[in-house]
């Protein structure tokens, strides 16, 4: 998904007619929308049960439930003496912020590009175009971002829960 | 409901500034999607906070308008950028990437490796972020590599131990590796138990097995649901029918 993605981005940035770019631009955002989706669900679906299905229930899912789980684990960490845990367990509630900010703003430029061909991409010079001021460059690391991300907060799902 | 104009009138005059329009959301939770600039006072801090924009975001709710914030912060977005930009120059060999997240006035950083990374790398990556974070009033808080950290921590020994004892230190290895976990060895795990044991929190038996203490269950604490460790540990008996 995400080789289509950059594909699209890079044709946005080589064709002329202006309705041509927009299409392929924003179809470059969705397409890294869905690979970040992607890659997410499939870090962390099979590990967190209750893990959501509709794409917007996912960052309200790893804000609350989540967040609360690893602040209740980094307690019993503390319990056991572990520091180690205690501290993956803090950087996985980092990690699961960002990844929920990742997803909410990756939602809302899919919708936008998808659903509101009236606000248009713009582009900024022969390197770079964005939507809605999120930048394409922001938009192609959020796949790996969110891998770095979900591999943070399942390893601290692991150690707790396993 | 407010319109999307009357929303960013009312958004705009609560000190908060909307970058881009304002969406409804398309999956028919008849609520909006609108993106906030935010930027960094003299300490380091998010302006507007949190804070500020929860209480926005609860009393828009109750009043029809439900809304989510996507913050815009320019300011982390390019320390992260020349953050990177800078690593990567130095060591374009060894990593593929380079992720940072701003909490108050701390960082967390995330190396993308190409390779298993050497301590000596490591620090010297180390040290090349303290020095470029310093530049900005930032302090490092995090710095790891997005491998799977995967051997089990203390905690997850201590939860084995409890659910199978006794159990001698190769039973627990391969009960560890059937969760999951890499076990680098048997002598890795027997320090790790051995420092737990003189830690108080569990006893090594004449059997050569490990059982817990009554410090190590109380530690670890129980849970009165599905996820009751003395559950998991009735289980674990009746199995091997202890």
């Amino acid at each position: 998904m995400e080789v289509v993605a950059l594909h699209l981005a890079e044709e946005a940035l080589r064709l002329t007619r202006q309705s041509d770019r927009d299409l392929f631009g924003r179809s470059a955002f969705n397409r890294f929308y869905y690979a970040t989706f992607l890659i997410v669900r499939s870090q962390l679906h099979a590990s967190i049960g209750n893990f959501p299905t509709t794409h917007s229930a996912i960052p309200e899912f790893l804000t609350g439930s989540v967040t609360r789980e690893l602040s209740k684990g980094a307690q019993y960490a503390k319990r056991a003496d572990d520091a180690e845990l205690s501290k993956l367990c803090s950087r996985a509630r980092t990690a699961t912020k960002n990844l929920a900010d990742i997803l909410r703003t990756g939602y809302s430029v899919r919708v936008i590009a998808d659903y509101k061909p009236e606000i248009l991409i713009e582009f900024e010079n022969v390197e770079s175009f964005g939507l809605n001021t999120v930048l394409i460059s922001e938009a192609k690391a959020w796949p790996h971002k969110a891998l770095a991300m979900s591999v943070t907060l399942s390893s601290a799902w692991k150690q707790l829960h396993a | 409901m407010l319109s999307e104009d009357e929303l960013v009138r009312y958004i705009e005059s609560r000190e908060i500034h909307v970058a881009g329009s304002v969406i409804e959301d398309a999956a028919g939770s008849a609520s909006y999607l609108v993106f906030v600039k935010v930027i960094r006072d003299s300490d380091n801090k998010q302006v507007p906070s949190n804070r500020k924009l929860h209480l926005v975001r609860e009393k828009l709710a109750s009043e029809g308008t439900p809304v989510e914030f996507m913050l815009k912060d320019a300011y982390a977005s390019d320390v992260e950028a020349g953050l990177r930009a800078s690593l990567l120059h130095s060591f374009i060999e060894s990593i593929r990437n380079v992720f940072m997240s701003v909490v108050s006035s701390s960082a967390h950083v995330w190396i993308e490796q190409k390779h298993q990374l050497t301590d000596a790398e490591l620090d010297e990556m180390k040290s090349k972020t303290v020095r470029y974070l310093q530049e900005f009033d930032l302090s490092l808080m995090t710095f790891k590599t997005t491998v799977d950290e995967n051997f089990p921590t203390k905690f997850a020994c201590l939860k084995a131990v409890r659910q199978f004892a006794p159990i001698t230190v190769a039973a627990l290895s391969q009960r560890l590796e059937l969760a999951g976990f890499s076990v680098p060895s048997l002598d890795w795990l027997s320090r790790r138990l051995d420092s737990i044991r003189r830690s108080g929190q569990l006893v090594w038996t004449d059997g050569g097995a490990y059982v817990m203490s009554l410090k190590g269950i109380r530690a670890l604490g129980t849970k009165k649901n599905r996820q009751s460790p003395d559950l998991a540990r009735l289980l674990a008996l009746a199995r091997r029918g202890g």
